[in-house]
């Protein structure tokens, strides 16, 4: 499920970011990401929400620190 | 000598937060405007409405929470106020967190259509170091001005860190605009002798800002602090 997840973020990334061969991983993060700034985090988030059909609180974004916490969040969500 | 104490904000201090990061925010400009209404394309209203709205969210770990400002209060009335966080641990940047609640507010088209601004002070504003103390939005009440609060602030936050068991941070950051010469003499008084290297904004910034840039300085709070110099701010 979580592989998933992950799969499916990779074009996601691949548009926020423009950088067609973008691969991410589970550990990846804002400091590994080139271009990963506050205005990508922003887009990005946007773009994940509109993908998967959730929303995400203020508060649950704040404890995102890598790219496995988002697949988390999204798995949680989609199980409620 | 006036009884001081520190306590954290609540939504009862909203008025008192809000002069706060207006003044804190405003903009070396004729107009009197603060970064966010440069930034986000807001009257004042709105912009307070905004602000409103972002403390209410109260999400810890940046500039626009309750949970990050402390108030320090003469006699239980407010006498100052300052926000304080520890950058990035166990957190997402406080920039992710700022950027995500100006998005909220604005919705998503006119979040886009304010891309351009946006990039432009994105490009320009230093980067918090993660796990540094952070301090910002210092403000004193007119009336206790001259009795060395910013200083007081400063000594009470950097004490909370220097007992060993909360000691989450050895090094006190502050980000300020160049221009802003009374806070940047009061700071330097308070032991904020270290700076370092920024970019110089680019034409388009300081079109925006009327901004040169950021000054981004710190300062270790393993190092004494109850003898430094009281200021005027």
């Amino acid at each position: 499920m979580s592989d998933t997840i992950l799969e499916a973020l990779q074009p996601i990334f691949r548009e926020v970011f423009e950088n067609p061969t973008l691969t991410v991983s589970a550990e990846s993060n804002a400091g590994s990401v080139q271009g990963w700034d506050s205005l990508a985090h922003v887009n990005l988030i946007m773009a994940v929400e509109s993908a998967f059909g959730v929303r995400f609180a203020l508060g649950e974004l704040e404890e995102l620190q890598c790219v496995g916490d988002m697949v988390a969040l999204i798995r949680s969500k989609q199980s409620n | 000598m006036s009884n001081y104490t520190l306590r954290r904000a609540t939504s009862q201090d909203a008025h008192l937060l809000i002069e706060a990061i207006l003044a804190a925010e405003r903009l070396p400009l004729a107009d009197d405007r603060s970064m966010y209404e440069a930034l986000l394309g807001f009257d004042r209203r709105e912009c307070m409405a905004f602000l409103q709205f972002a403390l209410g969210q109260n999400v810890a770990g940046h500039q626009l929470s309750y949970d990050s400002f402390r108030v320090l209060c003469c006699g239980g009335e407010p006498a100052a106020c300052c926000a304080t966080w520890i950058e990035g641990v166990n957190a997402a940047p406080s920039s992710f967190a700022v950027a995500m609640l100006m998005a909220s507010f604005l919705g998503k088209e006119r979040w886009a259509a304010r891309a351009p601004a946006l990039r432009i002070v994105s490009a320009t504003v230093p980067k918090r170091t993660q796990g540094y103390l952070q301090l910002e939005t210092f403000f004193v009440a007119p009336r206790h001005r001259g009795q060395g609060l910013v200083t007081r602030l400063i000594n009470e936050i950097a004490f909370e860190h220097s007992v060993p068991e909360s000691a989450a941070a050895l090094t006190a950051e502050i980000v300020l605009f160049r221009e802003n010469q009374s806070a940047i003499r009061a700071y330097r008084a308070a032991g904020f002798l270290r700076s370092v290297p920024t970019a110089d904004a680019s034409s388009e910034f300081i079109a925006l800002t009327g901004s040169r840039g950021y000054l981004h300085i710190q300062r270790d709070l393993t190092l004494p602090f109850h003898d430094t110099p009281e200021n005027a701010s």
